[in-house]
């Protein structure tokens, strides 16, 4: 990315890393055959892929045969739907949280309107999901629990051992699908502890290319592919497989995982930083993530001052932020900050911020800089505190 | 089968000794409503004007022509060769394709005709060429001169024959520059667009402005005005935007007067500047999208604060008296609407007041301005604008 840019969007798409750079070249010079391929080079292509599979798969602690690459979390998350809804054919209830990822609440939609019923868990005010709701939307026949992990907007964590164990001691037969998108890598997620049957990822969040991911099946349930074909990915995932997105995901993850500690210590202490900073520095700042918490995402709320003005604003000096999702922020409002049920001016106002390993103290000093000055010249406007 | 169009002109053809200044503006029109098809000539003849074309371009032709203004319809047709006998078979073949396309129970013949050599009343003649009609087929049709499913239109002229049976609805209205040229006040909403359209309708060619916030409002918000534009070129032909930073009019009135009156002195800027760009640039009105009550400065009172800045221009106002559904049915069907309702700040959402002041005394309005430098703001406006030429090439959608 440009140099002259501080970017701190990193919850909406990383940089590409240069190891997955290098591996994707290679994959386009020299390993550009089909792993399906019989001969040699098809063969080591395929060896290659494996290798990539066994390094995501760790990420999770999970087998490497649970591990279907796909195009992204997107169609992991239709993926898992679609496979729940065969597994169990008369269950006919789902649930998930009402401030997932438009992946998974377009995908509920799209089978509520087929006969589906949806429940949808509310949220506490800390954008915790609310467990006892929870509990008491689970019944008997529910066909699965779709919960985000790290949610997209505010960087909350979800304890996600303790959810799914409750879930399990009331309905083991329940399924369980976590969107692992924002936490995959950053925060400690383990299969083998964690009993979910499926686990979306994406690898252009971890400094993978876009257009690749993985869905985490659990090898016990049957399961009926969403694209039917060639029979690829052990008939789980037809089409010939994305070499390129595989190979540059796998060199990000392994690349990551060799410096896990490190990566994930220095967002905390730039997380730590700007909320230091920014708290001190622009009078009525609210925080609308947790102080504390593993992820790499701020949210914040300046009243006085719309977010989309300060994005703006902000864009024209060179300094990337967003409002709310990047998949969402065509719709006005933030629908993860209305399901904490926040006053409608600290909705408007709401900014996320978001860090990755490549971004400085300096940057941050900057942006926060800028974003005094805009913050002043905006409520001057608005009339903050003063009408 | 049908090899040219018939483009009827509406309320052209009732202009006195201007009309053939009309039909050569009309042509015009056409002409580049047509541009980049092959295989098309557009003139004037037996009083109207026909579009001869070949068949593979007869649909997109007639979607192009019947969004030209000025055309109040039109109709596909056949030439065919001159005389009696050619005529029975062209209006044969004419019933076939129709019946075959989609069966019909009635029909009637209607004729027209030029040449009188034979010994035979239109009437007679319609009767023979119905009774020709209904040898070929049969008992599936019959005639019904009242309420018939079809017409067939036949003209018996001197030179050719002309045959056909549809007559389609077109946009209406007058052919562009035919009334002169308006400066529209172009936002991103969606009424904006729909007044643009209709001040083109009547003929006027447009220029557009548009106030933008910059940098408080997005790159994005400006590409959607360039969007909306080229949308309305298939209509108005190309448009001229000037692009108007209002950033720092706003700054002053913001710093200098009462927080309710934001949007009202703003809209008053608004009118001073598109009214002195639109006597730069020879436009003789300034069309806006206002509507009355439809927010809280399009009142009557609001209308006469913004309205008593304009000194020279008249200001029209198309949708003045449309409700908000009506004019999402225009927007929707001159295709603007799917772009106007994408979220994006605009120089007017950025800073609402809270409590906007409703019905403004234009006294107090004025007493609030006095602070202002105004001339000096007007004039910095403009010498900073933008001058953005959008519709250059026709684009399909």
């Amino acid at each position: 990315m440009n140099s002259s840019i501080i970017y701190l969007d990193y919850a909406a798409t990383t940089p590409l890393c240069h190891s997955a750079r290098e591996a994707m070249i290679e994959a386009m010079d020299r390993y550009n055959y089909n792993p399906s391929s019989a001969y040699y080079s098809g063969v080591q292509v395929q060896k290659k892929m494996e290798q990539y599979r066994d390094a995501v798969a760790s990420g999770i602690n999970a087998s490497s045969q649970d591990i279907i690459f796909t195009s992204g979390a997107t169609e992991s998350t239709n993926t898992a739907f679609h496979a729940a809804t065969q597994i169990h054919r008369r269950k006919k209830h789902f649930i998930c949280s009402a401030y997932e990822h438009s992946a998974t609440l377009e995908t509920v939609k799209y089978y509520k309107e087929r006969g589906y019923e949806v429940d949808y868990v509310k949220i506490r005010s800390d954008g915790l999901i609310d467990e006892e709701d929870l509990m008491q939307t689970l019944r008997e026949d529910t066909l699965m629990v779709s919960l985000i992990h790290v949610n997209n907007e505010i960087g909350v964590v979800n304890p996600l051992e303790n959810l799914v164990a409750r879930i399990r001691t009331k309905n083991k037969d329940c399924l369980i699908h976590i969107d692992a998108v924002q936490g995959y890598l950053r925060t400690n997620i383990d299969v083998m502890k964690t009993n979910v049957d499926f686990m979306s990822v994406s690898s252009h969040k971890i400094h993978g290319p876009k257009g690749s991911g993985f869905l985490y099946v659990n090898s016990k349930h049957p399961f009926v592919p969403l694209l039917h074909g060639g029979g690829q990915e052990k008939n789980r995932r037809s089409g010939t497989e994305n070499i390129y997105g595989i190979f540059g995901f796998g060199e990000a993850v392994i690349e990551f995982m060799q410096h896990r500690e490190e990566y994930n210590h220095i967002v905390q202490e730039l997380r730590r930083y700007f909320l230091e900073q920014v708290m001190n520095e622009i009078p009525d700042v609210i925080l609308n993530s947790p102080l504390q918490s593993e992820s790499h995402i701020v949210n914040l709320s300046v009243p006085g001052v719309k977010g989309e003005i300060m994005l703006n604003a902000l864009s024209e000096i060179g300094v990337f932020v967003a409002t709310s999702s990047a998949c969402s922020s065509k719709k006005k409002v933030s629908h993860v900050l209305r399901a904490m049920n926040l006053s409608k001016e600290r909705t408007e106002s709401a900014l996320r911020v978001s860090f990755g390993r490549d971004t400085t103290k300096k940057e941050l000093d900057l942006a926060v800089n800028k974003m005094k000055e805009l913050a002043q010249e905006i409520r001057m406007f608005t009339k903050y505190k003063r009408g | 089968m049908y090899n040219t169009i018939i483009v009827r002109i509406g309320e052209v053809a009732v202009k006195g000794h201007n009309r053939r200044a009309f039909e050569k503006k009309l042509i015009q029109s056409i002409k580049k409503a047509l541009y980049g098809l092959e295989g098309y000539r557009v003139y004037q003849a037996d009083g109207r004007l026909y579009v001869d074309i070949e068949p593979e371009i007869l649909r997109e032709a007639c979607k192009r022509i019947s969004n030209v203004f000025g055309v109040s319809g039109f109709s596909p047709a056949t030439f065919s060769p001159a005389g009696y006998e050619e005529l029975k078979t062209a209006v044969l073949q004419l019933c076939r394709v129709l019946y075959r396309k989609q069966e019909f129970k009635t029909f009637k013949v209607e004729v027209k005709r030029q040449n009188k050599n034979i010994e035979m009343t239109s009437q007679e003649m319609a009767r023979e060429l119905g009774a020709t009609v209904l040898r070929e087929m049969g008992d599936r049709i019959r005639v019904d001169v009242h309420q018939p499913d079809t017409v067939l239109y036949c003209e018996y002229r001197d030179a050719y024959n002309v045959t056909y049976a549809k007559k389609y609805d077109a946009v209406g209205g007058m052919p562009l520059g035919t009334a002169g040229k308006a400066m529209t006040l172009l936002s991103g909403g969606i009424d904006s667009p729909v007044a643009t359209y209709l001040a083109a309708k009547r003929g006027l060619y447009v220029e557009a402005v548009h106030f933008h916030s910059f940098p408080f409002t997005s790159e994005r918000s400006k590409e959607k005005i360039y969007d909306l534009a080229n949308r309305l070129a298939a209509y108005t032909q190309d448009i001229n935007i000037h692009m108007v930073n209002l950033l720092p009019i706003q700054k002053e009135i913001a710093a200098n007067c009462p927080e309710g009156l934001m949007t009202i002195l703003s809209r008053r800027f608004m009118m001073r500047i598109a009214e002195r760009i639109a006597e730069q640039v020879g436009c003789n009105c300034i069309f806006t999208g206002e509507s009355i009550a439809q927010v809280a400065s399009q009142t009557i009172e609001g209308l006469t604060a913004t309205n008593a800045v304009v000194e020279m221009l008249p200001v029209f106002r198309p949708l003045i008296s449309l409700d908000k559904m009506e004019i999402i049915k225009i927007a929707e069907r001159i295709g603007t609407y799917e772009t106007s309702i994408i979220p994006e700040e605009d120089c007017c959402t950025v800073f609402l007041p809270k409590n906007p002041v409703t019905k403004p005394k234009l006294h107090n309005v004025e007493r609030a301005e006095e602070k202002l430098d105004i001339e000096h703001l007007v004039q910095e406006a403009i010498d900073q604008k933008e001058l953005v030429f959008t519709g250059g090439e026709r684009k399909e959608f």
